[in-house]
């Protein structure tokens, strides 16, 4: 009896002073709790309201009722079922739902400083768009850990000394990313996001067989990046599951590994009377510092 | 209202960051367009003057057909490019930044693509002011630059009288020197150096300035003597008439080795029936320059107009039994002219047909008693001549000076007679008016034999004297015709040649490089000694690459 007591004493003290913080912070306590410690079954819990029979233990002050953790569930806990003999909880919130499913539509800019670049580009900037779909994996209090697949598309066309040049630019990634929910409507991440991309490079000449010039090479990337998503809509009923719109800024900077630039003839080389040599257009990467903005969906 | 403030400032960084995303422009050369581009085959590479991006693009073969290409720049705006006769150098004349601002604008300027050594290297030569026209000494010392009346001008005003003499053997700070030509109004036309002549005060190399109505000589051993010594000018122009008369051309001759005051410059006029033969004797004792601060040259010339009977198209210095004399070519007349220099005294030479150029070749075939030995082909202007070509010797037959004249008919007309080098220098191959068939005329034993093409065909003979490449314009068709046997191999090739070089290998061996000037400049390789469509080697977008 001791021995059972001094234990849930203990865990009243964390969940005390918890509650505490996080009432200083202006959020509430339930939803520090809902995600921070094991807690018993609801049935059990009503002990707590119980007043202590230990000494150091304050007079129970008109504490919000803890809430049984969501991390086993993914489903937020209700407060407990009291009788008339337990205060109705003044703020009855719950505790807001991380364990999203979430996909996103964006533009992203990139800044692409390497010397390839200037073949299809009259400036350094890749625009791209942007897909992404993820899953959030792993939650723990306000952290959260997602991971998913994303998709970058871009183009760029232009002129190279008057001969139309284009450079179609994707990046296939698998993002995954650490989050912190500041508040219900915003959660900070840092994202590493390694994958593969790929260039389709095009030069229209005439002096090549075929007319153009052509590459499309693969090569290995990866994304490191940190933003914070906003939440737009609807804010209403954060623990349950809706649909949700969020608006997420990026910025972060895009490995990709350097590529020799090398555009060969629109042919097979079996069509080739001899041998064709590429031509040599220096070396393209499209690492470089990019932002993105996001418009995403919750679920 | 957090939610507002926040969202402002993740806009506002948004903002910040696609400014600064904006930035970073390329380079100008990757919108420079493509146009004007000139070839040109050097000893061991093939240049490629690529106008927009101000920069000569040189390509040089090796082993398995395949090229090296370097880029080298030169001055902003070339207006014109011109090989070395030896093919080791390329001469690069541009305007520079006709807009003059503060900062780093660029001077007109002439550049030295040298590639004598392997690796090419350029010089730079700064100029004040730029020039349209470019002559080469044959023996590789100097340029001159001046006013070309074919090209346009690019100054608001200019002084066609300024010619500028590059001195390649002198360090680059001291090798430029301009000289403006008195003048009576005329115009430079043509630049012309001579040979080295032995004149009265030693050897010298002389420039010769043919304006359209006169003729200025200028000593270029002296060219920076202090005083400095001016230049002699010949009017051609009779006083008592306001006809003037053209030059039309010069030719030199040193005369007896052992003279000094028999060296020779004759000069042909283009409206006028009379050839002008200046002697270039010892100065006289009290000579003076006009110009007091200026020293008397050593030499004057002595003027002799000489009729010949009609316009003279070609001329040239020969030696027959009766000595040196300037044998000038009249087709209208249908004769030549032997002129003696010394009395005026002329002797003509009726021809079987009105020829209009005229060739030594005696080192080839050599001649009869000392004598020179000459081919006669061509009509006047450049234009298709008599259907055939002739053998001019210069020596007694029969007791006849200077009548043996064989001719050797052709059933088209010759328009030019391309020089096989060594080791088959007596061979010469004949371009005819109809394109469709050319000749590799035999100089020793006086044949043509015909190579017939099924279209019009351009030619360019290998430098090493082997082959001879002929190529249809506008086509994908090559021929390769062994000069030994005059044996043709077809070959047909993807790209559409516009000039075909045969150059030294890197490695050894010879390369025949067809470039193909659409789009951004194409080139095949094939092996010259071999050739082989399926060995061969395309290249493309040559003037893509090295950009940056």
């Amino acid at each position: 009896m001791s021995a059972g007591w001094t234990t849930l004493n203990l865990h009243r003290r964390r969940v005390l002073a918890a509650s505490l913080v996080l009432n200083a912070l202006g959020l509430t306590s339930a939803r520090a709790a809902s995600a921070d410690e094991p807690l018993p079954p609801p049935a059990e819990a009503a002990p707590v309201f119980v007043p202590p029979a230990t000494p150091e233990v304050p007079p129970a002050a008109p504490v919000a009722a803890p809430v049984a953790s969501s991390r086993a569930s993914g489903v937020p806990a209700r407060a407990p079922e009291t009788d008339g003999e337990v205060p109705e909880d003044p703020h009855p919130h719950a505790a807001p739902r991380y364990d999203m499913l979430r996909v996103g539509l964006g533009l992203r800019m990139g800044y692409v400083a390497s010397d390839g670049y200037d073949l299809f580009s009259d400036d350094d900037v890749l625009p791209q768009f942007s897909i992404d779909a993820t899953y959030t994996v792993f939650h723990r209090a306000r952290f959260s850990v997602a991971a998913g697949v994303a998709f970058d598309i871009g183009r760029s066309e232009s002129r190279l000394r008057t001969f139309a040049s284009s450079l179609s630019a994707g990046r296939l990634t698998v993002p995954i990313e650490g989050r912190f929910h500041a508040t219900p409507w915003l959660y900070a991440f840092a994202r590493v996001a390694p994958g593969t991309a790929f260039y389709g490079m095009t030069v229209e000449d005439s002096s090549a067989a075929g007319g153009r010039l052509t590459q499309a090479p693969w090569v290995f990337a990866s994304d490191f990046s940190a933003g914070a998503s906003f939440l737009l809509g609807p804010g209403r009923g954060m623990e349950k599951r809706r649909v949700r719109f969020w608006l997420t800024p990026e910025a972060g900077y895009a490995f990709t590994a350097t590529k020799a630039v090398l555009l060969g003839a629109d042919r097979s080389a079996d069509e080739a009377f001899g041998a064709d040599t590429r031509v040599d257009g220096g070396s393209l990467s499209t690492s470089g510092f990019f932002w993105r903005a996001t418009l995403g969906l919750t679920f | 209202m957090k939610l507002r403030r926040t969202q402002k400032l993740a806009c506002s960084a948004g903002m910040l960051l696609a400014l600064a995303t904006g930035c970073g422009d390329r380079a100008d050369v990757y919108d420079a367009s493509i146009d004007g581009v000139a070839t040109f085959g050097l000893e061991r590479h093939v240049a490629i003057l690529d106008r927009g991006a101000n920069r000569v693009v040189l390509l040089q073969a090796h082993d398995g057909q395949e090229l090296d290409r370097v880029a080298l720049p030169v001055g902003k705006n070339p207006l014109s490019a011109q090989s070395s006769t030896d093919g080791k150098r390329l001469f690069v004349l541009s305007a520079g930044d006709t807009v003059r601002k503060k900062g780093s604008t660029e001077a007109a300027s002439l550049t030295v693509i040298d590639t004598a050594n392997g690796a090419p290297v350029a010089r730079r030569y700064e100029l004040s002011s730029p020039h349209s026209g470019i002559a080469l000494d044959a023996e590789g010392r100097w340029v001159a630059l001046f006013a070309s009346p074919l090209a346009g001008t690019t100054n608001f005003v200019e002084n066609p009288n300024e010619i500028v003499l590059i001195d390649l053997a002198a360090p680059v700070a001291e090798a430029v020197t301009s000289r403006t030509l008195r003048s009576f109004g005329a115009l430079p036309q043509r630049v012309s150096f001579t040979p080295t002549l032995l004149l009265p005060g030693g050897p010298r190399r002389l420039l010769v300035v043919e304006t359209d109505q006169d003729v200025a000589l200028l000593d270029l051993d002296h060219l920076r003597s202090t005083p400095q010594r001016p230049e002699i000018t010949v009017r051609l122009t009779s006083g008592s008439s306001t006809t003037t008369n053209r030059p039309a051309g010069v030719v030199f001759d040193d005369g007896d080795p052992a003279r000094n005051d028999d060296a020779r410059i004759a000069v042909r006029l283009s409206n006028a029936p009379s050839v002008v033969t200046l002697t270039l004797v010892t100065n006289t004792p009290d000579a003076a320059a006009e110009d007091p601060a200026q020293a008397p040259n050593d030499f004057r010339p002595l003027v002799n107009l000489t009729d010949v009977g009609g316009i003279a198209e070609d001329a040239v210095f020969v030696q027959t039994p009766a000595g040196r004399r300037l044998a000038a070519i009249v087709p209208t007349a249908q004769r030549a002219v032997l002129i003696d220099a010394d009395t005026s005294v002329t002797t003509p030479v009726d021809l079987p047909s009105a020829f209009a150029r005229i060739s030594v070749i005696t080192s080839v075939v050599g001649g009869e008693g000392g004598t020179d030995t000459a081919l006669l082909y061509g009509g006047p202007g450049g234009s298709a001549g008599p259907s055939g070509v002739a053998f001019w010797s210069l020596g007694r037959t029969e007791g006849q000076p200077y009548r043996s004249v064989e001719v050797v008919p052709l059933p088209v007309g010759v328009l030019r007679a391309l020089d096989v080098p060594p080791p088959r220098p007596e061979l010469k191959v004949l371009q005819t008016s109809g394109g469709n068939a050319f000749y590799v005329l035999n100089l020793a034993t006086r044949t043509a034999s015909p190579l017939i093409a099924s279209g019009s065909a351009a030619l360019h003979v290998s430098p090493d004297g082997e082959r001879l490449w002929a190529y249809q314009p506008g086509s994908t068709r090559l021929a390769s015709i062994e000069l030994s046997n005059l044996h043709p191999v077809q070959l047909e090739i993807e790209q559409i040649p516009s000039a075909v070089f045969d150059v030294a290998r890197r490695d050894g061996g010879r390369a025949l490089v067809a470039v193909d000037t659409r789009g951004s400049v194409g080139a095949t390789v094939l092996d010259a000694q071999a050739p082989d469509v399926a060995a061969s080697r395309s290249f493309y977008g040559l003037l893509l690459e090295g950009l940056r």
